[in-house]
């Protein structure tokens, strides 16, 4: 067989039901290759529009964040200016002088932070009893649970406000916490997991001499970590941008929470968008990086129950 | 040493349904018994009303002479082994094992010696390290059973174990199950639908319908001498064939007229069985049974001596089953699907007329209205 077997189209000798080795080792490679342009042209084309499509997402961020590095006159001005001519932290400084902003981060933290806590136990432990238990009344139970989420929060907010008010508890860590201690959403979402595990790996751990509470601790949590993620990542996000409420039952700045200090740049006779811009720059960074800490439990959390099956 | 007894144990979710009805047992120790019947017979509950996990309605459990009705499951000393098998997926097999035992606290160094005696015994030495989800469906059922035994538990509670493993892995691992009861030495109860695992594995079978029991023998005893048409028609594959026959005395002979008279199909039953069939149901009809491998061809019939009291049996053969060792042919006799097991050598293709002959010697015959088998021999 000649050598030039490997330029020739593929399938020259297939008539005759030979090809020499050589033949077939060159025509495995030219396969090869295109099939390796092909690959990397995709890649490359998917990768473009990620990067465009992220691009137009992420807009309003990056221009926020270009703005909270503008000097306040440059912002207004008649010409198209994406980013800061003469870049200052002047903003941000500002902004951490005019109102105690690390203090209500802070405060913001520690809120956050134990009503996920909280909301991760209660809800696991509801939810254990609602799918692993037998009880009278179980299903009435988890309806009116359920219907409890019906209830928009504004409703209530009043008759809250009332109840906790003759409690004496406001402009206290307590009242910004205790409310929020579970709901209604965290219990469905932990229940909707546990179902997925067969009723005889609790029966099997009950054999085996394994307490409820044991079971939860060893067996159920473990397995459930993605959406305790998911569960924390959300819950934490929505405590860290509660507004009404704490807005409602805290009067003091020592109990403030980081979306009141944001308001509370915003006065009426010093008004300067970028400097409440560069106060919201800074109190995004916490949230934003909670994501990126727990985007991969948020997303396989969020996920999982659709393709684990 | 395990002894338990069931007695009149009732199980009611509401109040006049009976899942399970005055169920009567005792299991001795070292005895493998099974609990089939259909799906829906209630033999999964009596299980687990033994295990702990259902309660109790009506009646009296004792294991050990202990009454164990309000006992917490894991007080009463068994281990079960479920369907799916129920291993922790967050632990590996060697945590699976070793579970039930760190839960009892018991030390760490005789944990390790049971967990790696119990691997070595069901040959799972070199999964110990591995996540049940890495396992095939075999191994995952080995550890089950190992997850099982490690307790040393006074007896074994087994929910259909092998029905979620395909036909050859079931196969083998039924051998197993025969071998570990035998090296554990230990009460095994067994809940299956498949009555050949029944019928391999058992010691004693306790055949269950709608709830209650039907009969409570050893395999063979269930074979050969079902108390009722229901555990005639269970145990047996192909199973029993069924004809309706008019029982009339003919020269001092039983004779059992099949079909109408015209048809002339008769089987003569003699001595003592044919005294106490007229007895009992003369000039009535009653139903009559009889397993595959008891109808025969000529020849062997001649051979046994019973051809003559087979008269007029001619079926038309529908489908013709080759399975090596054997032949069945199936035909359609009074509207139902009726079947024979003959010897390979036989030729006849559908359509074909076969003409066959009955073993009296083996008939049972059933009360049309009660279903009891009337040939039926209680132990003593």
């Amino acid at each position: 067989m000649n050598q030039s077997g490997a330029t020739v189209a593929p399938g020259r000798n297939f008539y005759k039901n030979q090809i020499s080795k050589e033949e077939l080792e060159a025509l495995k490679l030219e396969m090869n290759k295109k099939a390796l342009i092909k690959r990397r042209s995709q890649t490359i084309f998917r990768l473009a529009v990620n990067v465009l499509v992220a691009f137009v997402v992420l807009l309003p961020l990056l221009y926020a964040i270009s703005i909270a590095f503008m000097p306040s006159g440059e912002l207004f001005s008649l010409d198209l200016n994406l980013f800061p001519k003469n870049p200052t932290i002047q903003n941000f400084v500002s902004a951490l002088k005019n109102v105690p902003l690390l203090q209500f981060i802070l405060n913001s933290f520690l809120v956050a932070g134990l009503i996920t806590l909280g909301q991760i136990i209660t809800c696991s432990l509801s939810a254990f009893a609602f799918s692993f238990l037998e009880f009278k009344g179980k299903g009435i139970l988890f309806m009116i649970v359920m219907a409890t989420m019906m209830v928009p929060g504004e409703a209530t907010i009043i008759s809250n406000y009332l109840t906790v008010g003759n409690l004496g508890m406001l402009d206290t860590y307590s009242v910004l916490i205790i409310p929020y201690l579970t709901s209604a959403m965290g219990i469905f979402l932990f229940r909707q997991f546990y179902m997925t595990f067969p009723m005889s790996l609790y029966e099997s751990a009950k054999l085996d001499g394994c307490s409820n509470l044991r079971f939860i601790l060893k067996i159920l949590i473990p397995l459930t970590k993605s959406a305790i993620g998911a569960m924390a990542v959300y819950t934490f996000i929505n405590a860290w941008n509660m507004y009404m409420w704490p807005l409602l039952v805290t009067g003091s700045d020592k109990m403030r929470t980081v979306q009141i200090g944001i308001s509370m740049l915003n006065s009426v006779d010093s008004q300067s968008i970028t400097l409440m811009i560069a106060g919201v720059v800074i109190i995004i960074i916490p949230s934003i990086s909670i994501f990126i800490v727990g985007q991969k439990q948020l997303i396989r959390g969020m996920f999982s129950g659709a393709v684990k099956g | 040493m395990s002894e338990i007894t069931l007695r009149n144990i009732c199980k009611m979710y509401d109040k006049d349904h009976y899942a399970v009805k005055d169920f009567n047992l005792e299991i001795h120790d070292r005895e493998f018994v099974i609990f089939v019947g259909p799906s829906g017979c209630g033999k999964s509950t009596t299980l687990r009303m033994i295990a702990g996990l259902e309660d109790i309605s009506d009646g009296e459990l004792w294991i050990d002479g202990q009454l164990c009705n309000y006992f917490e499951p894991k007080d009463r000393g068994l281990s079960m082994v479920f369907q799916n098998y129920a291993l922790y997926p967050n632990m590996t097999v060697y945590g699976n094992l070793a579970f039930a035992l760190k839960v009892r606290h018991l030390p760490k160094d005789e944990i390790d010696r049971t967990v790696k005696q119990v691997a070595k015994t069901l040959e799972i030495e070199k999964l110990l390290e591995r996540h049940p989800n890495a396992l095939s469906g075999g191994q995952k059922q080995r550890v089950a059973i190992g997850s099982a035994i490690v307790r040393r538990p006074k007896a074994f509670l087994m929910d259909e174990p092998l029905s979620n493993l395909d036909a050859k892995l079931r196969a083998q691992m039924r051998i197993e199950l025969a071998k570990i009861h035998k090296e554990t030495e230990t009460t095994i109860i067994y809940v299956t639908h498949d009555q050949t695992e029944a019928m391999t594995l058992g010691t004693k079978i306790v055949v269950m319908k709608d709830g209650l029991v039907q009969q409570v023998a050893a395999p063979a005893e269930v074979y050969n001498n079902p108390a009722n048409l229901f555990v005639a028609g269970f145990i047996g594959s192909p199973s029993m064939n069924f004809f309706k026959a008019l029982v009339t005395e003919e020269d001092g002979k039983a004779a059992l007229l099949l079909g109408n008279a015209a048809s002339g199909r008769k089987v003569f039953l003699e001595g003592k069985r044919a005294q106490r069939l007229l007895k009992e149901e003369k000039d009535r009809e009653v139903t009559l049974g009889i397993r595959p491998e008891d109808i025969y061809e000529y020849q062997e019939a001649v051979d046994g001596g019973f051809e003559k009291n087979t008269v007029g049996l001619e079926e038309v053969v529908d489908t013709r089953e080759m399975l090596g060792a054997e032949v069945i042919l199936y035909f359609e006799s009074q509207g139902k699907t009726q079947s024979v097991r003959l010897k390979p050598e036989n030729q006849s293709k559908p359509g074909e007329t076969i003409k066959l002959y009955m073993n009296p010697e083996k008939i049972q015959i059933f009360d049309a209205e009660t279903e009891e088998n009337i040939f039926y021999e209680r132990e003593i």
